[in-house]
């Protein structure tokens, strides 16, 4: 993998949250997994027992992802290996994402939210 | 076939993102392979009216609500 030099002038990140990854430089194999659970209820959630991973099968259920094909053959030549950034500005990186300013060789994520709405009875 | 590439260098002028979230990636630069996936569901027990919290799998065969 051709490695890069990065030139950054000026990069302003908010917030970084939940094992997410901010990095300028090359990184060989990344391979972030996030799941989640989301609630709103009328009244608000008072805590997070009784919403477990375990519950819902679609934390369960097997990922079915792209098989990795190395088919193509191909050659990267490198004349001039920087990369100059100016001004980058990312106000939030959450959910075990990933920014990153250099070379990135393999990088496999899965991700799996389920949204939950609790409403009061008899309400509109 | 023989895919050849020839990279001179990168200029970035003026980035704003406002959120890369839920495995997402935000990449400057080279990568040989990115596989995402991301799970998306929306059954009923998504939507709840009432105080019952929450119903148990949907698919257990007797349907019991206790656990």
């Amino acid at each position: 993998m051709n490695k890069r030099t990065a030139h950054v002038k000026r990069i302003r990140v908010n917030s970084i949250a939940y094992s997410s990854i901010f990095d300028i430089g090359d990184v060989k194999v990344a391979t972030p997994i996030s799941h989640a659970i989301a609630v709103q209820r009328q009244g608000g959630v008072k805590s997070d027992t009784g919403f477990d991973f375990g519950q819902f099968d679609i934390f369960a259920r097997e990922a079915n992802t792209l098989p990795d094909n190395e088919t193509v053959r191909q050659e990267h030549i490198h004349h001039n290996r920087h990369i100059y950034v100016n001004n980058v500005n990312v106000t939030g990186i959450t959910a075990s994402s990933f920014v990153q300013i250099g070379s990135l060789r393999h990088l496999e994520a899965e991700s799996r939210i389920k949204h939950i709405r609790i409403t009061e009875e008899g309400t509109k | 076939m023989k895919h050849e590439v020839h990279n001179w260098d990168v200029h970035v002028g003026n980035i704003e993102v406002t959120g890369v979230t839920a495995s997402s990636v935000f990449l400057i630069g080279d990568n040989e392979t990115i596989k995402l996936s991301s799970f998306y569901d929306t059954p009923p027990d998504s939507y709840i009216v009432g105080s019952l919290v929450p119903l148990s799998r949907p698919m257990q065969p007797e349907g019991n609500t206790d656990e």
